[in-house]
């Protein structure tokens, strides 16, 4: 299952937005916490910059993230953004950016590197595994 | 009285060479310096020690400063074989210090590098690049504490942490009297060589406390595998050899006649000089040598520095290669240096068990060097040829004589005195053709023949024939007719 789907489903009983939201920063803040010590917080925040513009050619609710400046307003824009969204829709917005973050990483340093970063944070967050 | 003295643990680097170069190993809670200008290779050279040594129990840390991107750094490490991602997490903690280092507060940095010390309880500790850390706190007027204090600090700080450390110094200037020379313990010194349009790299241990690591610039390569060190050939006396020699074991060159002439073959772990111009049969004679080496059940290697390995060997020689009766040194990469041929023959040998070894030839090898070599040739050369006497295994090295007839020269480097035996070949004009001749010319501690035989090369090798006992001034190359022959008894000397 992808990482989109599996962000969804854990949403699935959401029917408030902002209950979304707030999980999507608490997985973020965890992806932040994993990655940021290794590649650095500006590493992260372009990471996390570039996987919500990519993201928002099929999120367009996406794009105000990406162009949110400063690094440490990343989350509070995302958590915006989704708590004015249907709470479905929220969790589809969220789950695509995830899964393009852990795709851009995967180019970056390769699926086994990034699995072994990422997969104990889904792990932890989603109800079903990933896999 | 009791011996108090604290053992230290020598680490293996798992870069092979190294820990030779090291003189033994890397001192376990040691202080080093990786130096050198941007792709020498210390970033690579510090991952592949740190996949060796880490584990669980002894994770390492790896902290990035300004330079690399750890993304990129991440990446393009990844490429090597040494890279495990298994370990990344587990054993590995990858550190960016680029916000401490960009606010270059040096307090800052040592502050976050001791929390992260003290979270993880790392064994081994890298810093990468320690040249950002001192390029940062430049221009800063409230700089807390000084580069010396910092790099002293740190020293204190990883040693009484019992960690192995490194930093990774982007560029130093060798002659910069930088405190960080005087704090570490160990000082390895990565470079790239140029001349002409080669480029060697090239380390050197510049410093390492307590131990004796071996003096000098050693060539290295990276290849997908990492690093590999070629480490010299330890010098060894001519007299320290000597003894294990019993020259009563022969070993046949394959040719029998040529073996009568040597008093019964080549004695056992001697080398062997074949000098001779182009195509007078040379690489011939060394095949036979490997063949009848073969024949007994033993392994050959050889070494081939022709243009056309592949084509030039012949088929009875592709097919002792192709049974792995034959083993060929890969001597195609640029830039070789003697050491490092040394090292691929003498592992070759102690891996394959090996008893015969062929150079085929000086000459071929000397243009395969990097021109950086090529000064020091002769005694990288007698640095090798002592190096493979100690191995045990007979060694047969051709090499290329110019055809002059005006001096007698038995090889083109002055190498004649290297070897234990020599062989010339020569060109001779007999009755308006070319014929070949060959004598044994030297044969360390053993009779030998003293002919001039005439021989000739058909499909079964090397054929020696009589001695042109009705001429004289062979060595001279137009020999004449004596008036009246007279046969000459086969002579001995020595």
């Amino acid at each position: 299952m992808s990482v989109q789907a599996a962000f969804v489903r854990t949403m699935a009983k959401e029917s408030q937005s902002t209950a979304v939201a707030t999980a999507a920063v608490a997985v973020w803040q965890t992806v932040s916490g994993v990655m940021s010590p290794i590649i650095g917080n500006s590493g992260f925040a372009a990471l996390f910059k570039r996987s919500a513009y990519l993201a928002s050619s099929a999120c367009p609710d996406l794009a105000a993230v990406a162009e949110q400046a400063p690094a440490c307003a990343q989350f509070s824009a995302l958590h915006d953004v989704l708590a004015q969204l249907p709470s479905a829709a929220a969790a589809r917005a969220n789950g695509a950016l995830l899964q393009t973050f852990q795709e851009v990483l995967d180019t970056l340093i390769g699926a086994p590197l990034t699995g072994r970063l990422l997969q104990p944070i889904w792990d932890t967050h989603f109800v079903q595994d990933t896999k | 009285m009791i011996n108090g003295k604290p053992i230290i643990r020598r680490l293996h680097t798992g870069v092979p060479g190294l820990d030779e170069v090291l003189g033994g190993g890397l001192p376990e809670f040691s202080f080093n310096l990786l130096a050198g200008p941007p792709g020498a290779g210390k970033t690579t050279l510090a991952h592949q020690m740190m996949f060796a040594l880490a584990t669980p129990e002894q994770p390492a840390i790896y902290f990035t400063v300004l330079g690399e991107p750890p993304l990129k750094m991440l990446r393009y490490q990844q490429q090597f074989d040494f890279f495990d991602d298994a370990k990344v997490h587990s054993s590995i903690h990858f550190i960016n210090l680029a916000e401490e280092t960009a606010s270059g507060d040096l307090d800052g940095v040592l502050q976050r590098i001791t929390d992260e010390v003290q979270a993880h309880a790392p064994a081994f500790v890298f810093v990468d690049s320690f040249r950002s850390v001192l390029l940062a706190s430049h221009g800063k007027t409230n700089v807390f504490v000084t580069v010396q204090q910092f790099v002293q600090q740190l020293g204190v700080l990883m040693t009484s942490w019992q960690a192995t450390s490194f930093l990774l110094g982007e560029y130093f200037s060798e002659d910069d009297p930088s405190p960080i020379f005087t704090v570490a313990d160990g000082l390895i010194w990565l470079r790239q060589a140029e001349q002409g349009n080669s480029v060697v790299r090239k380390m050197e241990i510049r410093k390492m406390r307590g131990q004796p690591s071996l003096p000098g610039l050693h060539t290295f390569r990276i290849d997908h595998a990492g690093l590999r060190v070629f480490a010299p050939p330890p010098a060894i006396s001519a007299a320290a050899r000597e003894p294990s020699r019993n020259i009563e074991q022969r070993v046949s060159t394959g040719i029998s006649t040529l073996d009568a002439m040597m008093d019964g073959g080549l004695p056992v772990g001697y080398s062997l000089l074949v000098a001779g111009p182009s195509g007078s049969g040379k690489s011939i004679l060394a095949g036979q040598f490997l063949a009848a080496g073969a024949a007994r059940g033993e392994v050959g290697i050889i070494a081939a520095f022709e243009q056309r390995p592949n084509h030039s060997r012949g088929p009875t020689m592709g097919k002792l290669i192709d049974e792995g009766q034959v083993h060929v040194i890969d001597t195609q990469s640029a830039t070789l240096s003697v050491d490092e041929v040394s090292t691929l023959l003498i592992a070759a040998i102690e891996r394959l068990h090996a008893t015969r070894v062929v150079l085929d030839s000086l000459s071929g090898f000397e243009l395969a060097l990097a021109p950086t070599f090529r000064a020091d040739f002769r005694e990288s050369l007698a640095r090798m040829v002592s190096a493979l006497g100690t191995t045990g295994a007979t060694v047969l090295l051709t090499s290329e004589l110019e055809d002059r007839y005006d001096t007698l020269r038995f090889s083109p480097y002055g190498t004649a005195f290297l070897t234990d035996a020599i062989i010339v070949q020569r060109y001779i004009e007999v009755d308006s053709r070319l014929q070949r001749v060959m004598a044994v010319v030297k044969l360390r501690a053993s009779n030998h023949s003293n002919e001039l035989r005439l021989f000739h090369i058909d499909a079964d090798g090397i054929q020696i024939d009589r001695m042109l006992v009705d001429h004289e001034g062979l060595l001279g190359g137009r020999p004449t007719r004596r008036p009246s022959p007279t046969a000459q008894p086969a002579g001995r000397n020595d």
